[in-house]
């Protein structure tokens, strides 16, 4: 039969998918376990504690002490706990997040047991010795002077310290000036016992795992229940806390943050405001909402920003979650002349999906999107591991990816519309703009007539220090 | 075990109209990845004409005969799948992960655009994209901290008309004055079936699979034979070989950045060849992971950078072997790159020791594994290496290849190739710096 290339070929349904089975071996810390048949493993201690924890005044003190975990133990100095995870073909890291920190090793799985226990090594043997931490310091010192001259990054710290006035997550995540070099040993490994005797954390594996691995795994859980969580003479809670952030009373008006860039080829748009947790109903239809706004290449904030003015090479809207409040996010970079336009193109775009229902086509394609690509993302073990954290961090039930995908399968334009509704405040968003002053000031009419709010910023120097409070 | 290509497992069939069409199977999620390789990318721009390629790439998405603009993404995206493209020096590329039950879309898709594409082309798509495409060399470049070092790198290590001497972006000038009757030029020299490879990996059965990419592209035209004889073209340039130096050449470039970075490079054998594997070896030595030399030394010991890295490119003709690091904020430009010129300096004096080239081995046969784990990921490397060395199984010999480089004679051939002495480098400082010790050089 002659192909007709005019009319294109049918797809038939998804099949069903095998989500990943997890197994929760008895351990002395909480041990869960992801069987993947690749001959690798990839293993994450992590603890509810993170750069919201610290205090303003102490900013950078605790990511500091997760750098240096794997700095060198009581052992052996760093140069040789590194030899030992690289000459396994392994490798290890650390990182501290807002609300949660790390330490990490992956490589071949016929090394697990070997790489484990050099985890557990590091994680309550390590030696923040004062020429490490003198090292790290300068390095973290030199990551806040980099921030400063990155126009996106600029960006993206700009937008926080409009979301979280006078709190810690205003500042950068690295910590400020001052609050790094306050830092001595003692208080880095005051800082990470605290931490660990508060939680004993969680064991997060995935890979080719037989009975061997999980033995050295539950064994590493013992030795990190003792050196870890009780350090510290932990409590053993393991589940999210409890409480409710306070959500940001929504102002009335945009507020437009310019941040000088006198020589910027380009100016670095941000936009957001607060938005439902995460846990509160309707989580289906938010996902949709956020989607077509702003989630795909087809996005309306994409084919407007994009494919129709040509100001962009990309824009792109998400929900970004902590585990009591979550934000809608807006990023872009636009041609400068372009900068207002883009901003009410943004605008308009989040007013009119909550004046106008999606319709049903749209809603349909957004909801095949994200079902989609579940399986696209849990190809690779970081990916299936980034999962198991992400339903860690929020105290999510294990069989959370199918409860998600059943939930998406029943979303209608109209829930949509109710989402748009609760989660999209245009009148209330914060808006940046970093780039060249002068040029911008010339969009500030343009600007204004949507009903914002200006405030300038000579430049981005005060946001690394918290200095900017704009209420 | 999908960490690796098997031979065996590998369907490899050409079409009557010259595609090369490579099968996979793989059944351990209901996906599908389909990858088409042009061989063209950025060494193919004709004169003044530089980042056609890559601005050709994104006409590729604004519609075919039967495919509306935007409609590829539309169609890909609302069946759960993602796409994109990707320009290089040496070759275009065009891919979909797909669920296995729209494989038939994503052949439509494809071939429309490589048989239908030129009915489609219109002046309103082209200077659309003329500014999307602006915006992304503003957004990855020219407004970015650093963005002009490695465009720098290139001319100086590829000078006198090299084609790999110029950004796979292009220049803004050129991008701005592409027109509508290059874009077509460029498609009807280049985007030919027999220019082309067709990789499928994923949840399919092959003679079926190979029964409906028969049905798709097999009726396209021939069109052109896609080489373009380069040496023709850019007379006294030697592709594989540019003129090797007697002298370091240094470029200083004074930018809005708050510390200095250093970055020194090389150009050495291509793709997959002897000496790249070897150079390959050498490069982790010295920067992969905290146990390197320079990690070691400029880093931990004598804290003149917080980072460094070294790479050897997977490019076809001739490959850049690059060292970058980046200095503390109150180090300048010449205490580190001297550093480096020290470690380097010592290495080949010594050679690498039996107990480091292990350490990178070992790191380098985990790396194969995690850079396998997608569909995706097997695609791109079945239709590289088909594409580059017309061998799609090259990747099941990797770690005998890897193996075989790390000989000490090896080695030492590697090392000869990045003397200090013949030594490309661009270091780029704050202008807040004083000028006295900005680290300029010659």
């Amino acid at each position: 039969m002659k192909l007709d290339r005019a009319v294109a070929p049918a797809v038939s349904p998804p099949e069903e998918l095998a989500l990943p089975r997890l197994q929760r071996p008895e351990a002395a810390v909480e041990l869960v376990v992801c069987h993947d048949p690749r001959p690798l493993v990839h293993c994450t201690w992590v603890l509810r504690h993170g750069g919201a924890d610290e205090t303003i005044a102490r900013a950078g003190e605790f990511p500091l002490a997760v750098d240096l975990l794997d700095e060198g133990t009581r052992r052996r100095p760093g140069e040789r706990l590194t030899r030992a995870v690289e000459e396994l073909g392994g490798e290890m890291s650390t990182a501290c997040g807002w609300h949660s920190s790390l330490l990490r090793v992956a490589g071949p799985s016929e090394v697990a047991a070997r790489l484990v226990r050099l985890l557990v090594e590091a994680a309550t043997e390590s030696e923040f010795a004062a020429r490490d931490l003198e090292r790290v310091r300068r390095a973290r010192l030199a990551t806040l002077a980099r921030l400063e001259a990155n126009p996106g990054a600029c960006a993206d710290l700009a937008l926080d310290a409009l979301l979280f006035p006078g709190r810690r997550e205003a500042l950068p995540l690295t910590g400020t000036v001052a609050g790094l070099e306050a830092v001595d040993g003692d208080d880095a490994r005051s800082a990470w016992q605290g931490a660990a005797g508060r939680s004993p954390g969680t064991l997060l594996v995935v890979g080719a795992l037989d009975r061997p691995e999980i033995d050295a795994l539950v064994a590493a859980s013992r030795e990190l229940a003792d050196g870890g969580a009780g350090i510290a003479g932990g409590t053993g809670a393991t589940g999210p806390p409890g409480r409710e952030e306070a959500q940001e009373p929504l102002r009335q008006r945009p507020v437009v943050l310019l941040v000088d860039r006198p020589h910027a080829k380009q100016t670095e748009l941000r936009l957001g405001h607060a938005a439902p947790p995460r846990a509160a109903a309707g989580r289906a239809g938010r996902r949709i909402l956020v989607t077509l706004l702003g989630g795909k290449f087809t996005s309306r904030l994409n084919l407007r920003l994009r494919e129709t003015d040509g100001a962009t090479y990309g824009v792109s809207a998400a929900l970004v979650d902590r585990p009591h409040a979550s934000h809608l996010v807006v990023s872009s970079a636009v041609e400068t002349t372009s900068a207002a336009r883009s901003v009410r193109g943004v605008l308009e775009e989040m007013e009119r999906l909550r004046t106008e229902p999606a319709t049903a086509s749209e809603v349909s394609d957004s909801r095949g999107y994200i079902a989609g690509v579940v399986p696209y993302r849990l190809q690779t073990l970081s990916g299936l591991a980034a999962q198991l954290q992400i339903q860690w961090l929020f105290g999510e039930a294990d069989d959370q990816l199918r409860s998600d995908l059943e939930d998406l399968a029943e979303v209608e334009p109209a829930e949509v519309l109710e989402a748009a509704r609760s989660t999209l405040a245009p009148g209330a968003a914060r808006v940046v703009l970093v780039g060249p002053l002068a040029q911008l000031r010339g969009q500030a009419a343009e600007l204004r007539e949507l009903g914002c709010e200006l405030v300038e910023l000579a430049s981005a120097g005060p946001l690394l220090a918290g200095d900017v409070v704009v209420g | 075990m999908t960490c690796t290509i098997d031979p065996a497992a590998l369907l490899d069939r050409r079409l009557d109209n010259g595609l090369r069409v490579l099968l996979l199977a793989d059944h351990r999620l209901p996906l599908v990845a389909i990858d088409v390789w042009y061989h063209v990318g950025s060494r193919h721009d004709p004169p003044g004409r530089t980042g056609l390629a890559h601005l050709f790439e994104h006409m590729l998405f604004q519609g075919s005969a039967n495919v509306g603009p935007n409609e590829h993404f539309a169609r890909v995206q609302q069946v759960g799948g993602v796409a994109n493209g990707s320009t290089w020096y040496d070759r275009t590329n065009y891919y979909e992960t797909l669920p296995a039950g729209a494989l038939e879309l994503g052949l439509w898709l494809e071939s429309d655009r490589m048989g239908f594409l030129l009915e489609a082309l219109d002046q309103d798509k082209l200077e659309l994209q003329r500014g999307v495409v602006s915006n992304e060399r503003r957004q990855r470049v020219d407004n970015q901290p650093y963005g002009a070092a490695s465009e720098r790198l290139n001319e100086l290590l590829y000078p006198d008309g090299h084609p790999y001497g110029w950004p796979v972006i292009g220049r803004m000038e050129d991008i701005q004055a592409a027109t509508l009757e290059d874009t077509r030029s460029f498609f009807a020299t280049h985007y030919a079936p027999r220019n082309a490879t067709l990789a499928l990996v994923g949840d399919f059965e092959p003679a079926v699979a190979l029964e409906a990419v028969g049905r798709y592209f097999g009726d396209l035209p021939e069109q052109a034979d896609g080489a373009v004889d380069l040496e023709a073209r850019l007379p006294g340039v030697d592709v594989q070989r540019p003129a090797r130096r007697n002298a370091p050449e240094h470029a200083l470039l004074v930018d809005e950045v708050a510390t200095a970075r250093v970055s020194l490079a090389w150009s050495v054998d291509g793709y997959a060849s002897e000496l790249w594997f070897s150079s390959q070896i050498v490069a982790a030595v010295l920067a992969e992971g905290k146990a390197s030399r320079l990690e070691q030394r400029l880093v931990r010991q004598l804290e003149l950078a917080t980072s460094v890295n070294a790479y050897v490119l997977p490019t076809e003709c001739c490959a850049t072997f690059a060292i970058t690091a980046s200095a503390r904020p109150d180090v300048c430009a010449e205490r580190v790159r001297a550093a480096i010129e020290e470690v380097i300096e010592e290495l080949r004096r010594d050679g690498c020791e039996p107990s480091e080239v292990e350490r990178v081995l070992a790191c380098a046969r985990a790396d194969h594994r995690w850079a396998l784990q997608t569909i995706q990921a097997r695609a791109d490397a079945i239709a590289r290496d088909a594409t580059y060395l017309d061998d799609p199984t090259h990747l099941a010999s990797f770690e005998q290849r890897l193996a075989e480089a790390a000989g000490e004679a090896r080695l030492r051939s590697a090392l000869r190739e990045i003397d200090p002495q013949a030594a490309v480098g661009v270091s780029v400082v704050p202008k807040s710096a004083d000028p006295g010790t900005r680290g300029a050089s010659t």
